[in-house]
């Protein structure tokens, strides 16, 4: 059984920005959750993979009702720094090289998949086929097809499905969006995201294997990966669409290996613009050769605009400082009358620069970027059974349109979505 | 060298100066109120710069008194 966004926006009530939360959000939300412990296997012990496992060691270690049941990798050095990283927390756990071992001896009632994108479709419809819940990476598969067979399969099953976008949790995203949707930055006219890298993406391949290149820098290859669109690109898409509450009629992109000449098969830079029904454009750029920008997500209205990464929220009209004691002003004037240059020539027209204002911040008790409440949220849905389809959803929609601009970006076509991928 | 002898009238004088200069400060000050248009408590809050301006000014009006003092002294010895 689902949860529309209203009911949970509602329920987590993050309305105002004075509104006091918990640390987990999910925990207001199904407050008549049971006492049933979790069995969480996390399928996938990279980089990324440790990352989770550790925050639900923590969330463990801080009382969370659940436990690892099992971890999984079929890389060796990877699952012995996440056996590690158990012992760490004093949790034991089994291991696995094979996930449907997994499935079939320890049968957990939930597993976090982190494993390169290509594997997360099968590994994900298995799952859910044995009756265990699913948070899978973003994004959700390599193919279009894959996306859908495994919302399909989330569908006929009724199993948990939740895609990792952490942003999704964040308290300052949540506080963010509640204000958007209520209209704080007036009519949104244009969202912008970048996500800006100098370093070439590579991890290290050990000299005596070369033959692991292709596995451990999967990200670089398209049989693997769509690069900065699947990994990068997905999380900011997710952001446009979840401000906007729409999805995209259409995109066209364009890209290319620029600079990371290296044989990798992904491109080292794009650019895609997205269209919206009501006319709104999402407009988007990544690169790995400059980092000068960062990464951020600017949702621009016609009275703000927030900056999302940064926490900025900088409105159109500053508010005016309060003015300084009327004496201190003559005193002000006279300098300038007296000190001030006169100008006896120069340009007649004005640049239109950027306001030099920072704005203020949009929340400031959000600590991290969400994945930690992301699991907390997948545990309190794995206790209730209940899944939050509108969070499926948007994760389905942001994989959908990721690979329909890498399409794009190859044929240079402006593409819209098939009507077969339609939820 | 002669001995300095400040009289109470001196005293007086100095004083009265001052509070001169202070009046032409807040008077300054009620001016600058008026043209940008800032609340009258300033009248109150604003009393630093007042004060600061009165030293100011009276400090100015003995410079020129000084300098007076100087030249009608130079010119009368030379008469």
């Amino acid at each position: 059984m689902g949860e529309s966004r209203r009911d949970f926006l509602r329920k987590i009530a993050i309305a105002g920005a004075g509104a006091a939360m918990v640390a987990n959000p999910f925990g207001q939300a199904f407050a008549a959750g049971g006492n049933k412990k979790v069995r969480i296997a996390v399928i996938g012990t990279g980089g990324r993979g440790r990352l989770l496992l550790e925050h639900l060691l923590i969330i463990i270690k801080e009382g969370g009702n659940c436990e690892i049941s099992a971890i999984c990798d079929n890389y060796q050095p990877s699952l012995d720094m996440a056996v590690k990283l158990c012992v760490k927390y004093k949790s034991k756990v089994n291991t696995f090289s094979d996930y449907r071992k997994l499935l079939k001896d320890n049968v957990p009632d939930g597993v976090v998949i982190a494993t390169p994108l290509h594997q997360h479709a099968h590994i994900t419809i298995d799952s859910m086929n044995a009756g265990i819940h699913v948070l899978v990476e973003k994004s959700m598969a390599r193919t279009l097809d894959d996306v859908k067979a495994m919302y399909d399969v989330h569908k006929q099953t009724g199993s948990v499905l939740m895609v990792g976008h952490q942003r999704l949790f964040s308290k300052r995203y949540l506080n963010a969006m509640d204000r958007i949707h209520k209209g704080e930055l007036g009519e949104i006219g244009q969202v912008r995201a970048y996500w800006h890298r100098n370093k070439n993406w590579r991890r290290k391949v050990p000299k005596d294997k070369p033959e692991l290149e292709r596995q451990i820098n999967w990200r670089l290859y398209k049989e693997y990966s769509a690069g900065l669109l699947t990994e990068l690109m997905s999380h900011q898409l997710q952001v446009a669409n979840w401000a906007l509450e729409q999805v995209p009629v259409s995109v066209t992109g364009t890209g290319s290996i620029r600079y990371w000449n290296d044989g990798r098969e992904v491109n080292d830079n794009i650019a895609a613009i997205f269209s919206y029904a009501d006319g709104t454009q999402f407009i988007y750029d990544s690169m790995t050769s400059n980092k000068k920008y960062g990464c951020e997500e600017q949702i621009m209205g016609h009275k703000a605009t927030m900056e999302l990464e940064t926490n900025k929220l900088i409105l159109e009209k500053p508010p005016k400082p309060k003015p300084a004691p009327g004496i201190a002003q003559l005193i002000s004037d006279i300098k300038k009358d007296t000190f001030q240059s006169i100008p006896v020539g120069g340009a007649s027209w004005a640049p239109e620069t950027a306001l030099k204002y920072n704005g203020e911040p949009i929340y400031n008790s959000q600590k991290g970027d969400g994945t930690k409440e992301e699991l907390l949220g997948f545990v309190d849905c794995i206790r209730q059974g209940k899944n939050i389809d509108w969070v499926t959803a948007e994760g389905y929609n942001t994989s959908i349109w990721s690979l329909l601009t890498e399409q794009a970006i190859d044929t240079g076509q402006k593409l819209t979505m098939p009507e077969k991928y339609i939820i | 060298m002669n001995d300095i002898v400040i009289k109470r009238t001196h005293i007086y004088r100095e004083l009265k100066i001052w509070l001169l200069a202070l009046l032409v400060a807040e008077g300054v000050n009620i001016y600058a109120i008026i043209k940008y248009k800032t609340p009258w408590v300033e009248l109150f809050t604003s009393i630093g710069f007042v004060m600061i301006f009165s030293l100011i000014f009276y400090l100015l009006a003995l410079i020129f008194r000084l300098l007076y003092k100087g030249f009608a002294r130079l010119f009368m010895s030379k008469a």
